[in-house]
């Protein structure tokens, strides 16, 4: 009769522990509305074709279908979603992507040794003043996400995902297979 | 008689689908901001020398990256207009002095796409700036903040 109401306060304290990581996993809102207009918005290139210049990919891509993925920091974590990324460009020629790490240009060395080190065709960047960059603001970006990642097509967001996780990749895949009808 | 209306038809055939493929590049054309890169150009060298020597009476200097951005750092006196998919009117730039047009691009894209959506409501006076706002960074030109 007794283990009713132990089990109930232990599936309770686990409730109120979980909950917090989970609102963490998912309900963090960070980046453009699905429906909104992608800006230009000004990155450091690392390691694409204008490889330390100041440039706006989101501008010489115009309306083609895209991927704008921001990490919040580099690691593990981020190199596992940029590999998927290259995997998924690869993959669909007409997809257009860009890697940026807001934290800053002290993030260039790890994306060329990453960018070597795995062989990532796709441009990886960084935001020039870190988290103070305008395009922070310009894209809504939340700080407390650990990446952003918004797929477009005519300069309109059509998916807007956080905290993707490699295992969550599927959704990015998905997203950007929408906007290609296909190809 | 017959073969001479057969070679009529023919060559009927072969003009109008000549005009349709005429037709069909021109709007394709129409639809690609970078094959309506015609506008002419002007360098930052040539506008810095128009706002040194206070001759900008006859143009107005408009800026094509989002607020945000333009709250900044944007060329002095410029006036800012975002680039958007569709501009909703009333659109107020003047229609009597020259819009010197640009953006955050490597070719002036935005710039170019805000120009041929612009000419819809009546305005045909464009420059571009040739190498945009980086070019301008790049020089270390005076930059004006909000």
């Amino acid at each position: 009769m007794r283990r009713i109401p132990v089990v109930f306060v232990a599936l309770l304290i686990l409730g109120v522990a979980a909950a917090p990581w989970a609102a963490d996993q998912r309900s963090v809102a960070s980046g453009r509305a699905v429906g909104d207009i992608t800006p230009s918005f000004v990155v450091l290139d690392v390691t694409g074709p204008h490889k330390g210049e100041p440039i706006c990919y989101i501008c010489e891509y115009e309306g083609a279908p895209t991927v704008i993925a921001f990490f919040q920091d580099t690691g593990e974590e981020t190199a596992g979603l940029v590999v998927k990324l290259n995997e998924l460009a690869q993959q669909k020629k007409a997809l257009k992507m860009v890697a940026a790490v807001i934290s800053g240009p002290d993030g260039k060395p790890w994306l060329e040794k990453l960018a070597q080190e795995k062989g990532i065709k796709i441009p990886l960047v960084v935001f020039r003043k870190g988290k103070d960059d305008v395009a922070m603001k310009v894209y809504k970006l939340n700080a407390e996400a650990k990446n952003t990642i918004l797929v477009s097509i005519n300069r309109k967001v059509s998916a807007n995902l956080t905290n993707v996780g490699v295992e969550s990749f599927n959704l990015v895949a998905e997203a950007a297979s929408r906007i290609l009808g296909g190809k | 008689m017959i073969r001479r209306k057969s070679i009529a038809s023919c060559f009927i055939f072969i003009c109008m689908a000549a005009l349709a493929s005429v037709v069909s590049i021109s709007q394709d054309k129409g639809l690609d901001p970078k094959g309506q890169s015609d506008y002419p150009r002007i360098t930052c060298e040539e506008l810095k020398k128009l706002i040194d020597a206070k001759a900008t009476q006859d143009i107005v200097i408009v800026d094509n990256q989002p607020e945000e951005s333009f709250d900044e750092g944007h060329i002095p006196g410029a006036v800012s207009f975002p680039w958007t998919d569709q501009i909703k009117p009333p659109v107020k730039l003047p229609r009597n002095k020259t819009l010197i047009m640009y953006c955050p691009c490597m070719e002036e894209e935005d710039s170019i796409d805000m120009a041929n959506k612009l000419k819809q409501f009546g305005y045909s006076n464009f420059k571009l700036l040739k190498g945009g706002w980086f070019r301008w960074e790049e020089l270390k030109y005076p930059i004006e903040k909000k």
